[in-house]
């Protein structure tokens, strides 16, 4: 099983906020020498300590890791689709090919209407764009024609006119001869370094939206707030899903999104997550769960500031030490 | 004065091919390289859908820099805003400041491509209001606490752009050609103007422009600041220089002033396929400056009457440049004492 770290920036902020942000880089890079296979983290607009643009953050964490993958998730439907595109291809080569895509619609209308996106059409924005993301990287020159987006841009694609438009008509002209003549088809570049593309993670926040990455192939990540029956759940629908669509079950995998507490020494503190305990006992319960929904990747969510620093660079060390040799194995 | 650089890394062409990954993989040592030699600001810029790879996310590649260096500025000249949304520039810029604490300089321009606002679908047209307003919010964005704004384009309530910025407000320069429109923009609008590559005539009177709408326009002296990028071959002798000015020009025509309407004519038309012969392409060769290493001084002082704070020199030959000009500006080159030779640059790419 593969194992991340995750933060969602929820957490009250209780530090400075210099100290903020050195704190939470020490603790990535501590994974990174640890052996953690990757970093996530959510896209948090309008808050003092996050990361409004979580291509800002992972970008400058590829070149503070060596090894850890790199993923943010990322509110798609905010953005036009071709910038999502070249980002992600600048991270992946600014990573040597650590990029993840994470992708997810959010929990913050605000930051819809803030950016003049209707939310109600997040989910169908959402996967117009990523296909359309895959297209921008796995092909040269193309064009794109949707109901939410149209590349070139100049294309209008609820005209008739526009889907019965030529394109590609007469001599092609390399970019360097164009001159002013726009035309219908462009290539976006660069290209991501990773064959075919960096993966899909998309974040399962929906029944709908774990049902539609798995017909796709696509891995799923299913979020925190599930407790463990629903956690089953969900993966299986996930699977049912990729079933359907007559998808090998090698090519992509189901995430979620777990809080752990070493809870043997501390006892009695708030309310603790369903996979608590010493060592042992959450090595227990990591394989009844890996057995019960069929997971692959475990990204444990940290709690910090919540956690102070000290505790959660322990934590990271104790899991790499003891936990990780039993769940291995 | 102040010098910036490039961050190089998109040199890839017809001519000089190379994996676009090495690049990115040298980032770091490249802007630790011009940390050390007392550059002030690595610069990096933008363009769209080109053959060539270049890098489409300057504040991207920025980002990995700041990863990896402590001192220096990192500077977008310029970041194409029209193509862009503002309030997501605004985040960008808050979240690399908050990384990097504090060295974050936003040079904005409007590109020129036509085929870049055609792809994003924004109208070339309105680009000119869209973008001082575009300016003007992520300016109010890092300086209040809460975003509120009534544009044409634009409106804004108590958005909280966060994360908080470092710097407040965060520096802006209006990045733009030696041009009467931009001079006036970068003058009416009080921003900080910094020139594209001209002759020192053209800069003089542009500058002049820029200052005197400025002024009528009831702006401080102090916020009218102007920075110069200047393209400089440097060899033993003129000729020598003149050489390599033809050959890099050469490249640069086939690869860019023939198919991207690079230059501009009087009318402000962008000139696509324009010859060599063309007036507007031989004065754009003029306006390389061709000398030996005390001319290059001599060139430099000369833009300092003109009360420049910053300049981009770029160059091919940037081991001449730190070796031969900067020791001899006080301010610059802070790491270079005289009889310590400093480390080989010659991949240190400008452009």
């Amino acid at each position: 099983m593969r194992v991340g770290i995750y933060y969602d920036f929820s957490f009250p902020p209780r530090l400075e906020r210099a100290a903020f942000w050195t704190c939470f880089l020490e603790q990535v890079r501590a994974a990174d020498e640890m052996g953690f296979d990757d970093v996530w983290f959510a896209e948090r607009h309008f808050a003092d300590d996050a990361p409004g643009q979580a291509q800002i953050l992972a970008a400058y964490l590829a070149k503070s890791t060596r090894v850890l993958r790199i993923g943010g998730f990322k509110v798609c439907p905010l953005d036009n689709p071709v910038r999502l595109a070249e980002d992600a291809a600048v991270l992946d080569l600014l990573s040597g090919g650590r990029l993840n895509f994470g992708a997810g619609v959010g929990d913050q209308p605000a930051a819809y209407r803030a950016r003049g996106v209707p939310w109600e059409e997040r989910e169908a924005r959402l996967w117009e764009g990523l296909d359309l993301v895959r297209h921008a990287w796995t092909s040269d020159e193309f064009h794109h024609l949707g109901r939410r987006y149209q590349f070139p841009g100049h294309l209008q694609a609820r005209t008739k006119a526009a889907y019965q438009r030529r394109m590609h008509h007469g001599r092609h002209v390399p970019q360097w001869e164009r001159g002013a003549v726009v035309v219908d088809y462009l290539a976006v570049t660069p290209k991501p370094l990773q064959v075919p593309h960096p993966p899909f993670f998309v974040l399962g926040t929906t029944p709908g939206l774990v049902r539609a990455t798995g017909r796709r192939g696509w891995s799923c990540v299913l979020p925190a707030a599930l407790g463990r029956e629903e956690l089953i759940q969900e993966a299986r629908r996930y699977r049912r899903a990729m079933n359907a669509a007559g998808r090998a079950r090698g090519e992509a995998q189901i995430a979620c999104i777990c809080d752990i507490a070493f809870t043997d020494g501390a006892a009695g503190r708030r309310r603790k997550p369903f996979i608590c305990g010493s060592a042992e006992e959450i090595v227990e319960q990591l394989k009844r769960l890996q057995n019960d929904t069929d997971l692959q990747h475990l990204i444990w969510r940290i709690p910090f500031p919540q956690l102070d620093h000290t505790q959660v660079l322990q934590n990271l060390n104790r899991f790499a030490r003891e936990v990780q040799p039993l769940l291995q194995s | 004065m102040r010098f910036w650089t490039g961050v190089g890394m998109t040199a890839k062409s017809r001519m000089f091919p190379r994996a676009l990954s090495l690049g990115y993989a040298e980032l770091i040592d490249r802007a630790k390289l011009a940390e050390d030699l007392g550059f002030e600001a690595v610069v990096a810029s933008e363009h769209h859908f080109m053959y060539d790879g270049f890098c489409p996310s300057p504040l991207l590649s920025l980002a990995g820099i700041a990863a990896g260096t402590s001192r220096i500025k990192l500077m977008t000249g310029a970041y194409l805003l029209p193509l862009s949304d503002p309030l997501r520039v605004a985040e960008e810029a808050a979240l690399l400041d908050a990384l990097s604490g504090g060295r974050v300089m936003l040079g904005f321009g409007m590109g020129y491509c036509d085929f870049e606002y055609a792809a994003f679908g924004v109208d070339k047209k309105t680009r000119a209001a869209r973008f001082v307003e575009m300016m003007k919010i992520v300016g109010t964005a890092s300086a209040s606490e809460r975003l509120t704004f009534r544009g044409r384009f634009y409106s804004y309530r108590g958005v909280r752009v966060g994360p908080r910025f470092v710097q407040r407000p965060i520096p802006t320069w209006l990045c733009g050609g030696p041009t009467v429109a931009a001079a006036r923009r970068a003058g009416r609008n009080g921003f900080p103007y910094f020139m594209a590559n001209t002759t020192f005539a053209r800069a003089r009177e542009f500058i002049e422009l820029y200052r005197k709408t400025g002024r009528e326009a009831g702006w401080p002296e102090s916020q009218l600041r102007v920075a110069v990028f200047k393209d400089f071959c440097i060899a033993s002798s003129v000729s020598g220089a003149k050489e390599l000015r033809e050959q890099l020009m050469r490249n640069f025509y086939e690869e860019h002033i023939l198919g991207f309407g690079y230059l501009v004519d009087e009318q402000g038309r962008h000139l696509y396929n324009p010859s060599w012969d063309h007036p507007v392409c031989q004065e754009f060769l003029e306006s390389i400056f061709c000398g030996t290493p005390e001319m290059i001084v001599e060139e430099i002082r000369r833009y300092e009457t003109l009360g420049i704070e910053a300049m981009f020199p770029a160059t091919e030959q940037v081991d001449l440049f730190v070796k031969e000009a900067m020791p001899h500006f006080q301010d610059a080159g802070s790491a270079l004492r005289p009889g310590v030779h400093p480390p080989d640059v010659a991949s240190l790419g400008a452009r």
